[in-house]
């Protein structure tokens, strides 16, 4: 017993000191910003979030020392990671407003498809791992209904096709789930932080020129194929076109 | 003699003598020069010497008499008189003398002096060369070309960057007239800018003697070239057409042009070595060789957030301009550059590329605040001092603020309204961790085949206890054999209670090996069991027999049936282990 307790004390404590950590280089980073060492803030906020560590309130500080540092392509995707948290929202979508109109080129954006539109819902909610959760479930039941079959005298009417339907609905989910799974592993939503960037038919710059992408352009990143080539990203423009540019002209959004 | 040009000048001349006021002149003071037509000259030869005199009113002037010079003979019945007028100059008469040489040696032709409006004017001393005809090599002056042309650069050995100039020259003899040229385009100056200067309408001619064959120099164009790498570099041959007549071709004297002939003459290529600049460190070098004066400005010092501002940087001067690369400057973050202009003013008069260029900066402040564009550094090389010129920039100081009265502009697209968050923030892990990566996944996906896996055992159980004697007893034996050994336990006659007892043992073995239960003796359950274990089947015997020989006994307390009841609780938990 007294053993127990001192393992969920020893647990907790850690779990307090890990809290602490990013917490404490957080209140360093915004004595920095306030003092307006937009730079150094911005520094110490990157080894937070390269330490692994997230949150809403980190990301919007972010953007605001982007915005000061006029870095409106990076205050963007700052906004946007900002925008995912509840605490943060608002005051994202205030700061995603004035970092828009701060550009003087707007990308043209096609409409998603509705089955791509779907699976960007999924992977706010239930997400993938909530998927197989319910596919998970719909395996339990099915798995009930066979014991049943096999301990219970208690007759069950059209068991097997109740048992073949929850293992239909467990497959589905299941295969749903790997999808999604997959579509977040191979894309990325980004942002061009460069003021103009040449997207190129293939990874090379004397290839042939697809299109020019600005500042504050949204693209779309596809992580597998890029992966193929160092230093360049292979990405969807907003209006639909495919290419290749610099990595280190776009900035993907945390 | 060499005729380039149109009559226009002429006409110039002309009309500004007779209709420029005369007071604009007045202030121009009388000028007086001599010069000599040839200052090397070849006894017996003829030479002109002219004495020019310039102002605004030379009504009273006189022309000189000339006093006796040393090497020389005044020829009296070939003197002339000219008069011309320049803006710049005013009136000009010009009185010209024949001399001819007649002794060898060097002389010098004295001071001259003229009187105009009762005032002396003196011309400077000319010193001259009279050759002696017979050093002249019959053989090397007919061997020499009669006309060829030559690319004389300014330097052979310039820095990079340095301004040289490139004289296309055309030498001939006497007696050949050149009466036009024509450059064939296509001249190469690999690893040189090139520019060509203003050349004159009309080339005027000098007289050289090369070799001591006497020559007419003429210099036709000229190039200015600025090195752009070091080494030797070369100058590729420079072609030019040219139509000569030459004397006494005509049986009459006079060709009318009939009997030019258009020949094509190449320079030849000129090496020149061209030198690096020294290393400098504690300025940026913007590329510039020559005399250079460098400002900076911004305009204006104060504008509204999202006022575009000039920062002006003005290079003027002589030197290689056109290569002039523009200052890089740290500019404050908050201030968004576009696309910087550039315009150059570019002169190419007297053998000099001259001029200024502007470099402008055009940044556009996105946030209210004072930003200061630091000092600046920059250096150009003099090559006449043969050292860098440094020149600072002062830092400039931009006071930015929003509009006030600006319409149509949303406040969140004028300022930003977001304040930082200083909070205590809500940590989570960054990166999206895959299925695969998870282990609750795996715990779920292993899950039903356990529950399965389980079931399937349990259910063969079942129907194994079910449809299996041996093993149904066998499973159960234990169970029937406590329920024995309580029942003995509990009853209150010693002598039943052994006979109990006997049968939990004799129960217990039989449904262990699957023997039948009725008519077992203590030596059939030790047979059964000698094969197993014989301590066991020894341990069993005693017990069955001491059931059996109690029957008989007269006296047996309930304390050996309690020990007894314990022997046989161990002898089962014993063999259950041994079965």
């Amino acid at each position: 017993m007294k053993i127990g307790l001192a393992c969920v004390l020893f647990l907790g404590l850690c779990a307090s000191l890990r809290a602490q950590t990013p917490q404490l280089a957080f209140e360093e980073a915004n004595k920095l910003l306030e003092q307006s060492q937009y730079a150094d803030a911005m520094k110490a906020y990157h080894d937070i979030e390269r330490s692994g560590n997230q949150a809403g309130a980190l990301f919007l500080n972010m953007a605001i020392a982007s915005v000061q540092l006029d870095s409106m392509g990076l205050a963007k995707v700052y906004f946007k990671a900002a925008g995912a948290y509840p605490s943060t929202a608002e005051s994202a979508e205030r700061g995603l407003e004035f970092v828009e109109s701060q550009f003087s080129r707007q990308s043209a954006r096609l409409p998603k498809l509705p089955w791509d539109r779907a699976v960007d819902n999924l992977k706010e909610w239930p997400t993938s791992f909530g998927l197989f959760f319910i596919a998970f479930t719909w395996v339990l039941i099915s798995t009930a209904l066979f014991l049943v079959r096999w301990f219970s005298s208690i007759s069950i009417p059209n068991k097997n096709i109740l048992v073949g339907t929850a293992l239909g609905f467990s497959f589905f989910f299941a295969v749903l789930a790997l999808y999604v799974d997959y579509i977040e592993l191979k894309y990325d939503e980004g942002v061009i932080i460069s003021s103009e960037v040449n997207v190129m038919a293939q990874p090379a710059f004397d290839a042939n020129l697809v299109s020019v992408g600005y500042e504050g352009f949204q693209v779309t990143v596809d992580q597998k194929t890029s992966t193929s080539e160092k230093d360049w990203m292979y990405i969807r423009l907003g209006n639909g076109q495919f290419g290749w540019l610099p990595a280190q002209h776009v900035k993907v959004i945390p | 003699m060499l005729k380039i040009g149109s009559p226009g000048i002429i006409s110039l001349v002309f009309l500004l003598t007779f209709f420029i006021p005369a007071g604009q002149l007045s202030a121009q003071q009388v000028n007086v020069s001599a010069t000599l037509s040839e200052t090397n000259i070849f006894a017996g030869e003829r030479v002109m010497l002219n004495l020019k005199i310039s102002g605004p009113n030379l009504s009273s002037a006189r022309q000189p008499e000339l006093p006796p010079i040393n090497g020389v003979q005044w020829l009296r019945n070939f003197t002339s008189t000219s008069r011309s007028y320049s803006s710049s100059e005013g009136i000009s008469l010009t009185y010209g003398y024949t001399l001819v040489a007649r002794d060898i040696g060097t002389f010098t032709i004295p001071a001259l002096s003229f009187q105009v409006d009762g005032r002396t004017y003196t011309t400077k001393p000319i010193s001259f060369n009279i050759l002696d005809p017979k050093t002249i090599d019959q053989g090397n002056a007919e061997r020499a070309p009669d006309l060829y042309v030559r690319l004389e650069p300014s330097t052979s050995t310039p820095v990079i960057g340095q301004q040289m100039v490139a004289d296309i020259v055309l030498y001939f003899k006497s007696g050949i007239e050149v009466s036009s040229f024509q450059a064939t385009p296509g001249w190469k100056a690999e690893g040189f800018w090139k520019e060509e200067l203003e050349n004159g309408q009309r080339a005027t001619t000098t007289s050289t003697i090369i070799n001591g064959v006497r020559y007419q120099r003429a210099r036709l164009l000229q190039y200015a070239l600025f090195p752009t790498k070091a080494g030797e570099l070369e100058l590729s041959p420079f072609t030019i057409s040219v139509a000569v007549r030459k004397q006494g071709r005509s049986p009459f004297g006079f060709g009318f042009g009939l009997n030019s002939e258009r020949t094509e003459l190449s320079t030849l290529p000129v090496t020149i070595s061209v030198k690096e600049l020294p290393g400098l460190t504690n300025a940026e070098f913007i590329g510039a060789v020559g005399q250079f004066q460098i400002t900076r400005s911004m305009e204006p010092v104060t504008a509204f957030v999202g006022e575009s501002v000039e920062i002006k940087t003005q290079i003027s001067g002589t030197g290689n301009v056109p290569l002039i690369n523009k200052p890089e400057y740290e500019f404050p973050e908050a201030l968004e550059r576009y696309n910087p202009q550039e315009n150059s003013n570019i002169l190419r008069a007297n053998r000099v590329i001259s001029g200024s260029k502007t470099f402008t900066d055009i940044v556009i402040a996105r946030a209210e605040g004072t930003f200061v564009v630091p000092e600046k550094r920059l250096a150009f090389y003099d090559p006449r001092r043969k050292r860098y010129d440094t020149v600072v920039l002062p830092a400039l100081t931009l006071s930015a603020k929003y509009d006030p009265t600006s319409t149509g502009v949303k406040e969140t697209e004028q300022r930003l309204s977001v304040t930082p968050y200083l909070g205590l923030a809500t940590w989570s892990s960054t990166r999206y961790r895959s299925l695969t990566s998870r282990v609750g996944v795996w715990v779920m996906f292993f899950i039903p085949f356990i529950f399965i896996g389980i079931g399937y055992f349990v259910r063969r159980y079942r129907d194994r206890l079910e449809t299996d004697v041996a093993f149904s007893r066998s499973r159960k034996a234990s169970s029937v054999a406590e329920q024995w050994l309580e029942e003995a336990e509990q009853s209150d006659d010693v002598r039943s209670g052994y006979h109990v007892l006997e049968r939990a043992v004799i129960q217990f073995v039989s449904d262990k090996l699957n023997l039948p239960e009725a008519g077992l003796s203590p030596q059939a359950i030790y047979d059964a069991l000698s094969a197993k274990d014989q301590a066991l089947a020894n341990e069993a015997k005693r017990l069955l027999d001491k059931c059996a020989s109690l029957a008989y006994a007269p006296n047996i307390s309930q304390q050996d049936l309690s020990s007894d009841l314990e022997k046989a609780k161990t002898l089962i938990k014993s063999l259950k282990k041994a079965l």
